[in-house]
């Protein structure tokens, strides 16, 4: 376990100095992120009536949007394209032939990469969190801060997890962008990205639940704003553990089948 | 003569094009498949919303309807022309091989610009073709040929305008090398065109209409297309194309001399 903590450090570190290297990346997720909340923040401004919309009030439905842009910072570990771009280009072999387990190699990586974001994306959340103060609404008590955290968490695993999978195609396909545009149309619109998984009708919505894309991004929402979590929280959090075991185990699996067939050419 | 020998280039490299894209057939038939999943997923994603209010910023279900289609063939007409072209540009000037393009005695702008198509999404431009004209006479009773010469303007001016503003970002990578998330940055943009751009208020209204006017992605030919348009708005149109063209025109020039090659 020592030996995996420091691999994880490591890549960590690396990740660390790439990120600072290349800072417009992080500016132009910065302004695209910004964009996308300020569209939803107008859009639900300007629909309310009443200050309401459904069985959201508007403040609910904006800091539903705001806090969903933190859980994107913190927890959108979404490797999928940089791997599939490894596999389909060869250099995946570097890692191939080195003693690290590759999981530990991508776990790494995303922390590094979002402790930046995190960092540097405070100064910008704190900007909103004072223009919007009086919209928006804080709605987590002190007791219910372990189960929050335990759902950003098992968000930043399972996207980890689903985009390792997906990545994981590229050694059969060698081409499998398209599986990364499934994933995001499944998290835009099954994750609740788009908008709250409350607003499905009664019967969408238990199906939604048990999916794996409500634990990347809804749930962590559900448990803050305190609002009734789909199928209950000790439910969904048993269910989301279940989903990082079995997740866990099929990328092992087919990541461990894809190297087996796996060709690379002139490395 | 000058137009006549673009034309043919530009003729030659769509038939290249069209032989890559017969190769590899299966992958268009994909790729097609998965466009119309996004249209649909953006239209549920419309009725989710709609299933808890009536209007956006007074506009009805089918106006809106309206706009998301209009913003979907900007996005397509992009995608086909001038998205990849755009992504290539950043490759070649982030890997130091922009010096191929400088040395050819063409222009640079029209060769970075036009040389490669991605036809994934002809097929759901002649649908969203149906689709717009379908909504306009749901939401205006008849297709009017004023308004419809209107809407092509408008939609014909909001091309220039963004292909104008999206050349001038992607030179960016000239100074931080790596803006490998520059296409989604574009597609935020095309997202925010396709909502209403009457949900902002204000200031916002006037920076999205005149400084970033993504009102001119679909809200405006929308406009047109029922009837509804304002003067400031369709006189405004060839002014900003022009505007924005010649500023990023003048950028490239100005980027260019600040590129440096990686000894390639």
């Amino acid at each position: 376990m020592a030996k995996k903590i420091t691999t994880v450090l490591a890549f960590f570190k690396i990740t660390l100095k790439e990120t600072f290297t290349y800072r417009g990346v992080l500016l132009l997720w910065l302004l695209g992120w910004l964009l996308s909340f300020l569209t939803m923040y107008f859009l639900w401004q300007t629909s309310a009536v009443n200050g309401r919309v459904g069985s959201f009030s508007l403040n609910e439905l904006i800091s539903y949007y705001f806090i969903g842009v933190c859980v994107v910072v913190l927890c959108g570990w979404y490797p999928f394209y940089a791997i599939h771009e490894m596999i389909k280009n060869g250099s995946v072999v570097h890692f191939l032939l080195k003693p690290v387990d590759f999981f530990w190699y991508a776990l790494g990586f995303e922390l590094g990469w979002h402790s930046v974001n995190t960092l540097l994306y405070l100064g910008f959340l704190s900007l909103i969190i004072f223009f919007l103060k009086n919209q928006l609404v804080f709605n987590l008590f002190w007791w219910q801060l372990p189960s929050f955290l335990l759902s950003l968490a098992m968000a930043a695993l399972i996207s980890l997890e689903v985009n390792l999978i997906l990545a994981s195609a590229t050694f059969w396909l060698t081409k499998s962008e398209g599986l990364g545009s499934l994933f995001w149309m499944a998290i835009f619109l099954l994750g609740g990205q788009a908008v709250p998984l409350d607003f499905f009708p009664q019967r969408w919505q238990a199906l939604v639940a048990v999916l794996p894309f409500r634990f990347m991004y809804s749930l962590p929402l559900e448990v803050y704003l305190n609002r009734g979590v789909i199928l209950g929280l000790p439910l969904s959090l048993l269910l989301g553990f279940f989903w990082i075991i079995a997740l866990y185990l099929i990328f092992k699996f087919s990541w461990r089948k894809g190297c087996q067939v796996y060709t690379a050419f002139g490395q | 003569m000058r137009l006549k020998r673009y034309l043919k280039l530009w003729l030659a490299f769509f038939r290249y094009n069209l032989q890559v894209l017969f190769e590899f057939r299966g992958e268009f038939l994909f790729w097609t498949i998965n466009i119309f999943l996004w249209l649909a997923i953006g239209f549920l994603a419309l009725e989710l919303i709609f299933g808890q209010i009536e209007t956006i910023a007074g506009w009805s279900k089918n106006e809106v309807y309206l706009v998301f289609f209009i913003a979907s063939l900007f996005s397509d007409l992009f995608w086909t022309f001038f998205f990849i072209n755009l992504n290539v540009f950043s490759h070649l000037i982030r890997l130091g091989h922009l010096d191929y393009i400088l040395l050819k005695p063409v222009n640079q702008r029209f060769l970075l610009s036009f040389k490669y198509f991605d036809f994934d999404h002809l097929l759901r431009m002649v649908f969203l073709s149906y689709l717009i004209y379908r909504y306009t006479i749901l939401t205006s009773g008849q297709l009017v040929f004023l308004n419809f010469f209107l809407f092509l303007l408008l939609f014909f001016c909001g091309v220039i305008i963004f292909y104008s503003l999206f050349f001038a970002l992607t030179l960016l990578n000239i100074w931080f090398v790596n803006l490998s998330n520059l296409l989604d940055f574009f597609q935020e943009i095309r997202e925010l065109g396709a909502k209403p751009i009457y949900i902002f208020k204000n200031f916002w209204f006037y920076l999205f209409s005149l400084i970033v006017p993504v009102g001119y992605i679909a809200t405006f030919p929308a406009q047109a297309l029922m009837g509804k348009i304002e003067i400031w708005q369709v006189a405004a149109a060839p002014i900003l194309a022009v505007v924005f063209f010649i500023l990023s025109d003048k950028f490239f020039h100005f980027a260019l001399k600040h590129y440096s090659s990686a000894s390639s």
